[in-house]
């Protein structure tokens, strides 16, 4: 959509960039969320009583404009029926955000404080990437917090700009646009892509039995570069 | 030299990679998604590419006129239309329809339980009944197929039960099963073991249980195995909705769809009908107990609250009902298996038509970003398609949906054959490619 931006949701653009990056989507029944989006936006169905929660493994660059180094990041989100009265051009996916984790404390206090995500301890964070698969295992102290995987034996990645829409809670409730910019393949196949154990990082959700039900893999290609550039988050209720 | 969908170096428009699904909500206060959804279609059709909507100038048959909104005018091969056995332009309907018209007049004027059922509706009922052949059953007729399911589903599920439904499941029974408040749980398409887990997974034994299918899939024009699928339902206690919208007068010997070939007419609980195909009417019926039926005519909110389906149609749908029954129907069922069997057999191996057994031969090319340039291409290559794409069916499963009928001619089937090859060669979806 060619909409010239207006300025309020697409100012402030702070870059990101990746060479890794899944984000999977997995099939929840609603009364297993107990998780509560910011006011006025609700969660988008499937079908009739499924929600759907997402959740993504990166492996950033270093940013030392930002005073960050490499970092791994993971990150679970509900996705939201979008609001297009916001100014940015009609978003892919609208997101809450339930979490965030990091090995990284620089990129943890970026996303907190200027992307108001809302961050969570996960001592000891260590997230394998495999460029083969595509797929991605997240591990912290406490456990096993997710495994995904690519079920696309011949994955067609293409030039593509995806505009999300992005929520959040922290501080009573923010919005954003993002944009993320990439060589990225997007499919259905496949059912059983993951596994997402139940752990403290996944609070609000629950995630028992969730592998089988995967509606929708984002992946870009491995080792190439992917940017995604928040623009400044607005308080909810905010909108021009 | 511009470059096209399938060529080296071809840039997607901006519209390619939206879908109307994106338009379907916005949480802002303003209707900012009608005007977004509008500004996506100008951007297509600035590019004289919006080939949806176009107005047939005729009834359906084989070959079709029609207008683009830009006033462009094409003459097509028509396999966009589910006039199966033809009797939507069939001239002993369309006499009927007239004679009924003539007769009764032009609406109902009142909901079928108060005012506005007629003797014809009584008659149509009665000789579905006959059709069907199973004794004791009942008919309710609704004025749309869409609320066949709507308000069967919600008269019959209540909070507390369960709608058990396939995933691939019409959208009519999905917001039936939203309706009525029900928990709605789903199993993998046509799987049977996996409906046997959903069900021993609800850990009610005093619950309701009803299982929600269809005899021939729209997107993918296969059939549901009935016979395990009741098997399993029954032996949980369950009951069981076939939807028929795309099989009833069309699959089995007689006409009496799925359910006749299985074998299972008479253990289905809910058996479920659109008119709008085989028919070549609209409206369709619930075919079940007589208890049930009457119950679903007063309890059914869709038909409750809506004027009972008109005469014209009613009468022309009871003609081809009738005309179904005659040696001419069963000759009119052969020939659709014939024309389907044969434009598989011209696309099987060159393109992916899936696990189609059926009048509907759906062709995936995957490709989200290509719907709409190769519904433009097609149409502007002579054939009319149906095209479908995500959330219609999962992401990059984009397909042309090409339904067979009875009436197409061999010659026909072949060009329609070669188009759709000379598009896959051409955009890159050959199973070659």
């Amino acid at each position: 959509m060619n909409r010239s931006p207006r300025p309020s949701l697409l100012e402030d653009p702070v870059p990101w960039r990746f060479d890794f990056d899944m984000f999977f989507v997995f099939e929840i029944d609603l009364d297993a969320i107990a998780a509560k989006p910011p006011r006025g936006l609700v969660f988008q169905e499937a079908r009739p009583g499924v929600g759907l929660v997402g959740v993504a493994a990166t492996r950033g660059l270093a940013h030392p404009e930002l005073g960050v180094g490499p970092f791994a990041e993971i990150n679970w989100s509900l996705l939201l029926r979008p609001d297009l009265s916001r100014p940015m051009p009609v978003p892919h996916l609208a997101v809450f955000t339930g979490a965030v984790g990091s090995d990284e404390p620089g990129f943890l206090a970026v996303a907190r404080e200027v992307d108001k995500m809302p961050v969570r301890d996960t001592p000891g964070l260590r997230v394998e990437f495999d460029e083969a698969g595509p797929a991605a295992t997240a591990v912290d102290d406490e456990g096993p917090i997710f495994s995904i995987w690519n079920t696309d034996p011949a994955p067609t990645y293409r030039p593509l700009e995806h505009w999300i829409q992005v929520g959040s809670r922290v501080e009573g409730g923010w919005v954003q646009a993002a944009v993320a910019r990439g060589e990225i393949h997007e499919h259905q196949r496949g059912h059983r892509a993951g596994v997402l154990h139940p752990h403290s990082f996944f609070e609000g959700i629950d995630v028992t039995g969730l592998g089988d039900r995967c509606y929708l893999q984002m992946l870009a290609r491995p080792g190439a570069r992917l940017d995604v550039v928040f623009h400044g988050p607005r308080p909810l209720g905010r909108r021009r | 030299m511009s470059v096209s969908p399938g060529e080296a170096g071809w840039t997607p428009p901006a519209y390619t990679r939206l879908s109307y699904e994106m338009f379907l909500y916005s949480m802002g206060p303003e209707l900012e998604e009608a005007s977004s959804f509008q500004e996506w279609i100008e951007e297509v059709k600035g590019d004289d590419r919006f080939a949806f909507e176009a107005a047939r100038a005729h009834a359906q048959r084989t070959r079709i006129d029609i207008e683009r909104e830009t006033g462009e005018g094409f003459s097509l091969l028509n396999f966009s239309a589910y006039n199966y056995l033809g009797y939507a332009d069939h001239p002993q309907v369309i006499a009927a329809a007239k004679d009924a018209l003539d007769r009764y007049g032009l609406g109902a004027s009142s909901s079928p339980v108060h005012g506005g059922t007629f003797a014809l509706h009584r008659e149509l009922e009665d000789e579905l009944v006959r059709f069907v052949g199973v004794e004791g059953n009942g008919v309710s007729l609704f004025s749309s197929g869409y609320g066949v399911n709507t308000g069967t589903i919600s008269a019959v599920a209540k909070r507390g039960h369960y709608v058990v439904a396939d995933r691939n499941a019409h959208m009519s029974i999905l917001e039936g099963a939203q309706l009525s408040g029900a928990k709605v749980l789903y199993f993998r398409h046509n799987d049977v073991e996996h409906l046997r887990e959903v069900l021993a997974g609800i850990d009610d034994d005093y619950a309701r249980i009803l299982v929600c299918v269809e005899g021939v899939y729209s997107a993918d024009g296969d059939r549901a195995p009935l016979r395990a699928i009741v098997d399993v339902a029954h032996e949980r206690g369950a009951l069981v909705l076939v939807d028929e919208a795309h099989s009833f007068l069309v699959a089995g010997e007689g006409g009496r769809g799925v359910c006749e070939e299985e074998g299972v007419l008479e253990e289905v609980d809910l058996l479920v009908t659109t008119f709008s195909k085989g028919f070549g009417g609209v409206g369709g019926a619930l075919i079940a107990r007589k208890h049930v039926t009457r119950y679903v005519n007063w309890f059914a909110k869709c038909r409750m609250f809506s004027c009972a389906i008109d005469p014209a149609v009613t009468g022309g749908v009871l003609e081809a009902l009738r005309q179904a029954s005659t040696d001419d129907g069963a000759e009119r069922r052969r020939r659709i298996v014939a024309n389907a069997d044969h434009l598989r057999s011209r696309l099987a191996g060159r393109v992916d038509i899936g696990d189609s057994t059926s009048w509907i031969v759906p062709v995936t090319f995957g490709r989200d970003d290509y719907a709409i340039p190769l519904f433009d291409h097609l149409q502007r290559e002579g054939l009319e398609g149906s095209i479908m794409m995500f959330p219609a069916v999962p992401k990059n499963e984009a397909r042309i949906r090409l339904f067979v009928t009875s009436e197409h001619t061999r010659d026909q089937l072949d060009r329609c054959a070669d188009i759709v090859l000379e598009a896959a060669a051409r955009f890159g979806f050959g199973e070659a490619s």
